[in-house]
């Protein structure tokens, strides 16, 4: 496997295989980015799209190989904004519940619980929320999360734990039965490691 | 130095891979099973697209070996040779045809009756057609085909309105008599007889009624 500078220098002399293979290294990073600005898959995809091709017509400017990755996920975080200024009613606003599930009922089961999620996660900040998506959609490390967002690992791990708390209250219902709502976990030990 | 993407994405590990945090529970699985069916469709629309940018954005293929200028210019001329002999058969065609004249020419311009009714245009343009195509003018006259060529040098058409005068009508409403008469003339060359021709057609008429406004 090539390795990322190395593509970033031969993308920049124009070899569309080299951005090709970029896309698809950074692809999740990116939907998380952008999903973490819109609430929504099709339109962080949408949001995606638009920044990869703004990456490639934009990476002659770019100063450093080494910052490519921040430097990708500045362009995502903008277009997402830009999409979001212009939203308007589509239909990956509206719930398939057709393709949700086998019943109508589980259908709705499914629906309602994405938007409990979406929900619980918009009450998180920004960064937080991107570092949550990143966390368990793309499955990465706080050093990595922390490289991407130019932050501490140190720093995303309390954003993560502080985020865990508050998802776990949010979306208890989810989680646990109705009638066996614990109370959350605390774990001290974890954050007095980490903070 | 090389840079190590920290956050590149080929196989995502699972959530909590980071041994310090432990086992995921459940908040955590439904969190990863929730984005996933959120972005996960979304994976490989961005490369498509860029694909296709790509695509458009490429030169038109070139065509392999170049046509040299003058195979160019053959293929360009070769056409155009075609339509100007085509246009060249079709006129000696035209030209050729066997012209019928009255017998015992003499030379000098010979006028030849066309037998056109009176007050019919189709037969008009009928004996206009005769004396350009070679059918028989006067069938009756002892006509003779002569296969020399006969060249139509000179066609005159002349339209005039003439009055008529007043009439009334049967119902006694005044109208005003009008006669368009309309001749045509055809003078022609046979080259063989070194004689010209020319044929006039007898006027065709059309009478029409205009009606007066009695003050």
């Amino acid at each position: 496997m090539q390795d990322v500078q190395e593509l970033v220098s031969k993308a920049r002399q124009g070899n569309a295989e080299a951005f090709a293979s970029l896309i698809e290294r950074f692809e999740r990073s990116a939907l998380a980015v952008a999903y973490a600005q819109l609430h929504d898959g099709h339109r962080a995809g949408d949001a995606v799209q638009d920044a990869f091709l703004r990456a490639w017509q934009e990476l002659p400017r770019l100063q450093e190989d080494s910052r490519f990755g921040g430097w990708l996920l500045q362009i995502v975080r903008n277009a997402a904004i830009d999409l979001r200024r212009r939203a308007r009613p589509t239909v990956a606003d509206f719930p398939d519940v057709s393709a949700a599930g086998p019943s109508p009922a589980q259908a709705l089961e499914q629906t309602d619980a994405a938007a409990r999620i979406q929900a619980a996660l918009a009450t998180l900040d920004e960064t937080t929320r991107t570092a949550v998506v990143m966390r368990y959609y793309e499955g990465l490390s706080a050093k990595e999360i922390g490289a991407a967002l130019e932050m501490s690992p140190a720093a995303v791990d309390m954003r993560l734990s502080r985020a865990r708390g508050q998802l776990k209250e949010l979306l208890a219902p989810l989680v646990e039965p109705a009638d066996v709502i614990k109370e959350t976990p605390k774990r001290p030990k974890v954050l007095g490691e980490r903070v | 130095m090389t840079m190590q993407h920290p956050f590149s994405s080929p196989p995502p590990p699972p959530p909590h891979s980071d041994p310090a945090q432990g086992a995921p529970d459940a908040l955590e699985a439904l969190l990863t099973q929730q984005l996933k069916v959120a972005l996960e469709p979304q994976r490989g629309k961005a490369l498509a697209a860029f694909r296709a940018q790509v695509a458009r954005e490429a030169p038109l293929p070139m065509v392999k070996g170049v046509i040299p200028r003058r195979a160019l210019w053959y293929w360009a001329g070769v056409p155009s040779l075609i339509a100007a002999s085509l246009a060249v058969v079709v006129t000696l065609q035209a030209v050729n045809r066997p012209a019928v004249v009255p017998a015992g020419g003499d030379g000098g311009v010979r006028p030849v009756a066309a037998g056109m009714g009176g007050g019919e245009e189709g037969a008009s343009g009928a004996g206009l057609a005769a004396a350009a195509t070679g059918v028989s003018l006067m069938p009756g006259a002892g006509a003779e085909m002569l296969p020399s060529p006969t060249i139509v040098f000179n066609q005159r058409e002349t339209l005039r309105e003439v009055n008529g005068g007043f009439a009334v009508l049967s119902d006694n409403t005044p109208v005003q008599i009008i006669r368009r008469q309309q001749t045509r003339q055809t003078q022609w060359v046979d080259p063989r007889e070194q004689a010209v021709y020319s044929l006039t057609e007898e006027p065709i008429e059309n009478v029409g009624y205009t009606r007066v406004q009695p003050y």
